[in-house]
């Protein structure tokens, strides 16, 4: 049947997701147990936003969140973290609002504050948690330079453009992957490249790279094989949105399963570079008959990209 | 570049589309799409030429017909979708035809119009006698009995009386001496084809 064929290249994709979630939680903190740990970026907001979402189903990895709240909420951007609760659908800020009381309560992170509803008792920070965050591995690589430099933008977009691996970025793009107001990355990335951090290019419009060379023999990572940003806040958005969708379509008919699986496809692309690539040509897939082609090519596609990336 | 599509899908999604949204539409179309939902003949066509939109009630068919221009806001948000979704023009469905509501349709029309429902739209289908009116008229304006126009009225099969008929409403739309004169150069060349 058609439905479960989507039904199936959707919960392969989230167990993709899940797994990549799991891996990532390995690469940077000693709590989680993976046998393979993420080697890309791990992107610490929407690692902690979709772990809220995955709350009910994989309490397992819900926990490494709480366990994070108390060990180590400084390394993470509450700003940031705003920003991208705002992709993800409004019931996971409640699990924000613990994960908040935990990192001011347990965690002794007052910044927190400003997302708790209520009053959070301050107490002072346990110290008797056995985990702890991992800096040594290329996945930690945004932790690490928000270590140097603390949180904030210019860390952020330091990490970005060191994941690109020597491509250059506008604002723009470097805007929409860190989820950082473009006003603010623009001023951010000029100062950057004032110090020399990064690199300009006289482009239109202009666009700035990192030497990766010289960030790979600072930080200790191998040329041929280093540390790649992808878009986590997009990849696990699309993955929560998919699984939201699906629930809502009941005994929809195929042509209106394939119409709205368009909207999708029409919604993320600009976001996700993976999933603007498997765009079909104009014409090839009819009506209903792109609901094949969004089971059997996009999602699978995706689910193997997921699977690579992290 | 080939500009004529088989339209039934689209419409199919328009009325599937409409009914996931919980909401209903009623059109009259008329041209290519009414004589191939009718069966006269099997052509693919340009475009969906809707002629008049009706409220839908609670229950039933709809019944009073109005001036299709502009289309309700909901059926206009999912035209443009479905040209998406089946990659044809955007303009598939329009109300050009709907320009009749100037000088009036043929007399009661609209008791004539049989409807029939796809998901949440009504589609409604002029008798053929109103189709013969319209197709005349058409078929007069293209000035060629190698018009699609003349086509389609010849395979609606129209008797001299209807034909005549026909060319009586034209005269309250036009009444100028020379569409009266194409007026009756077509039918008298119909009636020969017919014979």
């Amino acid at each position: 049947m058609r439905s479960s064929a989507l039904h199936n290249a959707v919960a392969r994709l989230r167990e993709a997701a899940v797994d990549a979630a799991w891996r990532q939680w390995n690469a940077v903190f000693t709590l989680a147990r993976a046998r393979r740990p993420a080697q890309g970026i791990v992107d610490p907001e929407a690692l902690l936003v979709f772990s809220m979402w995955l709350r009910p189903h994989e309490p397992r990895v819900w926990s490494a969140a709480t366990v994070w709240a108390s060990v180590a909420p400084r390394l993470l951007s509450v700003q940031r973290t705003k920003n991208i609760v705002k992709v993800f659908p409004a019931d996971v800020t409640s699990s924000l609002d613990e994960f908040a009381h935990t990192a001011v309560s347990r965690g002794g992170d007052a910044r927190w504050r400003s997302v708790v509803s209520g009053s959070p008792v301050m107490s002072p920070p346990h110290r008797t948690e056995s985990a702890s965050p991992r800096f040594g591995t290329p996945a930690a690589l945004m932790l690490r330079i928000r270590l140097a430099l603390g949180i904030g933008i210019k860390s952020d977009v330091l990490s970005y453009l060191v994941g690109c691996v020597g491509a250059a970025a506008t604002v723009q793009e470097i805007a929409d992957a860190t989820y950082y107001y473009g006003r603010a990355v623009r001023r951010a990335v000029e100062e950057l490249a004032a110090g020399g951090f990064v690199r300009a290019r006289s482009t239109v419009p202009a666009s700035y790279a990192a030497d990766l060379e010289a960030w790979a023999r600072l930080l200790d990572f191998d040329t041929d094989n280093p540390p790649a940003w992808h878009s986590w806040v997009n990849l696990y958005g699309f993955v929560v949105r998919l699984c939201e969708w699906l629930p809502t379509l009941d005994d929809a008919a195929p042509v209106v399963t394939a119409s709205e699986a368009r909207d999708l496809l029409a919604e993320w692309a600009p976001k996700l570079d993976a999933l603007q690539a498997l765009a079909p040509r104009p014409g090839t897939h009819p009506g209903e008959e792109f609901l094949k082609y969004f089971e059997g090519q996009i999602l699978a596609a995706l689910t193997d990209y997921v699977a690579s990336a992290v | 570049m080939d500009t004529h599509f088989a339209l039934d899908r689209p419409l199919e999604a328009v009325g599937a589309l409409l009914a996931r949204r919980r909401q209903n539409a009623a059109i009259v179309v008329v041209g290519g799409t009414a004589l191939n939902l009718l069966g006269v003949l099997s052509r693919s066509t340009a475009d969906v030429d809707v002629i008049a939109v009706a409220a839908v009630p609670p229950a039933g068919p709809p019944t009073t017909i109005a001036n299709p221009t502009p289309l309700p806001p909901h059926l206009s948000e999912v035209v443009p979708t479905v040209a998406r979704d089946f990659d044809i023009p955007t303009n598939w469905l329009n109300t050009v035809v709907g320009a009749q509501w100037d000088t009036g349709l043929p007399p009661e029309f609209d008791t004539r119009v049989s409807w029939r429902q796809t998901g949440g739209l009504w589609i409604g289908l002029p008798d053929r006698v109103d189709l013969i009116f319209l197709k005349l008229y058409a078929a007069t304006d293209a000035g060629s009995p190698a018009s699609r126009h003349f086509t389609d009225l010849m395979a609606l099969q129209p008797a001299r009386e209807e034909l005549e008929e026909a060319a009586r409403w034209i005269h309250t739309q036009d009444p100028s001496p020379a569409m009266d004169e194409m007026v009756a150069q077509v039918v008298t060349y119909a009636v020969e084809r017919t014979a």
